[in-house]
């Protein structure tokens, strides 16, 4: 029997607090589409995209009418295309990648995650050439994502292919620079890429996936912000473990909620039902964002000295009330800082109290990594390189994923706006004080071995 | 031929009146099926069927009830029960939905909001209203027959009180159950 409060703080997170499904992610394996004649891979590809997906967005669409609760973004994941497309080159690959754009606009879904390469330990020439295919396909195609797995904490870090990424990045940039380099926000390079991840850019169907599956994404900073809030409205001033409880109570009830959905969307597709990826994904909406939470705790200056720990406790929370809440649990689950995505977190970028050297020691105690964050277009490729190594590090040692998208801001200066619209937000351009200054380590090369707990067999 | 009764009690609330109900009940040689029982503005109600051996009269079970409490405090209405036979469980030819109403007060609520539902043939299976101040607040269970458009209904139901701060919000329940219970059930999949 539900009480009266249960049932009104309900309806409170549904009508009031931006609870949302960010998105429903259908996984797709295009392991069987390969063919000796590019044609024919291409026909195969864009047949069963659309045989698997074309109902995805009304299904939807109907099922959040019916709960009343919205399902921002419909997006599909296809197996590693430099798997799919082995054997075709550069100019294979890209026809592959127009082809995905091609389907999922004919699907309607926004985004299509895959054009991925898994390059830790190396890379095979399939893979060397979707690196390298990379600044024309993400500045010609409009919904392709890619990611590029340079490290992993059994393997190491693949320094060559981290140096090679440094400058694919500026290449990308350069391509998409009529839109302040863009083209960087569809890619992530990884360390430690989960294969069932639903939010992009960084989605791809892993190998050891289902046919198809549906993998369900909930967001929700605005629930826990709001939630925390009326707890500390109450009169006492909560400690710190009494926050906690709040936020793993709220992340209860959002994961809950895309449980729900996703059980019902796959239901509805009749195809397996795979995880909740319980990230607090923020949007640049007010009242959507990571950063708030963490003013909401009493960190009144994001990035001043306890932005780290007050993370640390909201990212524990959300996903020990995520785990309580659902078994299948899975993606990157945390609490992501995205930049530019972050009304609050973009604005203390601009403000200089949160510089890239304590955003990189967050990142330690959360997820995913240096996100959608703008840096200045003349960054030289090295130092790109460099900062991928070092956030690949803290993945590959800490057994976690880590991810990377810098967008180099070709012809603005740090301190200047990047305007990437829509989710995407817009960022003040982060200055990188030793720039410049990293070429003799990455020019090594190399792979800088696993680190000693990898061997835990 | 034994008597399957029901009965209502109401009286002011205060400790005890379910201890004095099941005592007369049990001193008349009955036993009790089912309860349900609310106290609201500090009036207590208790809905409960019983079952009585041999000849026991309505009267007899109203008089002993009557007589478990001080001179005129409970109010006791009994009548017999048609069938006692439990029916099968069935289908309901809907979904849940929980319909909540909150904000300031009017008097036509109730009565705009349950004509709506029953002109679009949604069945109330409990419902509770509070009012306290000028503030009101109503939660209901419904079955929403699955012919029906979802979307327009919560459309409508906005539509009830234009330009009047009543927040009006009909939400499935399988939402509710999923962000309340400890155990996650869902019959698909």
């Amino acid at each position: 029997m539900l009480r009266t409060e249960d049932i009104l703080r309900t309806v409170r997170m549904l009508q009031e607090e931006n609870l949302d499904v960010r998105t429903v992610t259908l996984g797709i394996n295009l392991m069987d589409c390969s063919s000796p004649d590019i044609d024919q891979l291409c026909q195969k590809i864009e047949r069963k995209l659309v045989n698997k997906a074309s109902r995805l967005v009304s299904v939807c669409n109907d099922i959040a009418g019916t709960y009343g609760i919205p399902i921002v973004n419909k997006r599909i994941a296809v197996s590693p295309i430099s798997s799919v497309a082995a054997g075709h080159g550069e100019e294979g690959l890209l026809a592959v990648a127009a082809t995905l754009d091609r389907a999922a606009r004919e699907v309607k879904v926004d985004l299509v995650g895959g054009y991925t390469a898994l390059v830790q330990k190396g890379a095979t020439p399939s893979e060397l050439a979707l690196m390298r295919s990379l600044p024309m396909v993400l500045s010609q195609t409009e919904r392709v994502c890619s990611s590029v797995n340079v490290a992993s904490t059994k393997a190491g870090i693949n320094m060559d292919a981290v140096k090679m990424m440094g400058q694919i990045i500026r290449d990308i940039a350069l391509s998409t620079a009529d839109r302040d380099g863009f083209g960087c926000a569809k890619l992530v390079v990884f360390a430690n890429i989960p294969e069932d991840n639903p939010f992009m850019a960084g989605a791809y169907h892993g190998y050891g996936e289902p046919e198809c599956v549906v993998n369900i994404g909930v967001s929700g900073p605005g629930v826990v912000k709001r939630a925390l809030e009326r707890f500390i409205a109450m009169g006492k001033s909560p400690d710190l473990g009494q926050v906690a409880e709040e936020i793993k109570t709220t992340s209860f009830r959002v994961t809950r909620v895309g449980e729900l959905i996703g059980r019902e969307v796959a239901s509805a597709l009749g195809v397996p039902f795979g995880i909740v990826d319980l990230s607090l994904a923020p949007t640049p909406k007010m009242g959507d964002s990571v950063g708030e939470i963490l003013q909401a705790m009493g960190i009144t200056v994001l990035g001043a000295p306890g932005s780290t720990a007050a993370l640390a406790l909201l990212n524990d929370a959300v996903k020990k009330g995520g785990l309580f809440a659902s078994s299948s649990v899975g993606g990157m689950s945390g609490a992501f800082i995205p930049v530019s995505e972050d009304r609050a977190l973009a604005h203390a970028v601009q403000q200089g109290t949160l510089r890239l050297e304590k955003l990189e020691a967050m990142t330690s105690v959360c997820s995913v990594g240096l996100d959608m964050i703008a840096i200045p277009g003349d960054t030289d490729a090295d130092t790109i390189s460099a900062i991928i190594a070092d956030e690949a590090a803290i993945g590959m040692v800490n057994n976690k994923t880590t991810g990377v998208r810098l967008i180099p801001v070709p012809g603005k200066k740090a301190g200047e706006i990047a305007v990437f619209g829509g989710l995407f937000g817009e960022a003040a351009i982060m200055d990188i004080p030793t720039v410049g200054t990293s070429a003799p380590f990455v020019a090594r090369g190399g792979r800088i071995p696993a680190p000693l707990h990898s061997l835990n067999n | 031929m034994p008597a399957h009764v029901v009965i209502s009690l109401m009286s002011r609330d205060r400790v005890g009146i379910i201890a004095a109900v099941a005592k007369s009940i049990f001193a008349l040689d009955g036993t009790i099926g089912a309860i349900s029982q609310t106290v609201m503005d500090e009036y207590f109600t208790i809905l409960l069927t019983a079952d009585f051996a041999g000849d026991t009269s309505l009267d007899a079970v109203r008089q002993g009830l009557e007589a478990a409490g001080a001179p005129g405090e409970f109010h006791v209405s009994v009548r017999q029960r048609e069938s006692v036979q439990p029916k099968p469980p069935q289908a309901r030819d809907g979904d849940g939905f929980v319909l909540t109403l909150t904000g300031k007060d009017r008097p036509d609520i109730i009565s705009r909001v349950s004509a709506y539902l029953a002109g679009r043939a949604i069945n109330i299976i409990d419902l509770f209203a509070h009012t306290r101040g000028d503030a009101f607040l109503l939660i209901g269970q419904v079955v929403v027959p699955r012919d029906q458009d979802i979307m327009q209904l919560q459309i409508d139901l906005k539509g009830l009180w234009k330009d009047y701060p009543l927040a009006v919000h009909l939400q499935h329940e399988d939402i509710f159950a999923a962000t309340n219970e400890i155990a996650f059930t869902h019959s698909k999949n």
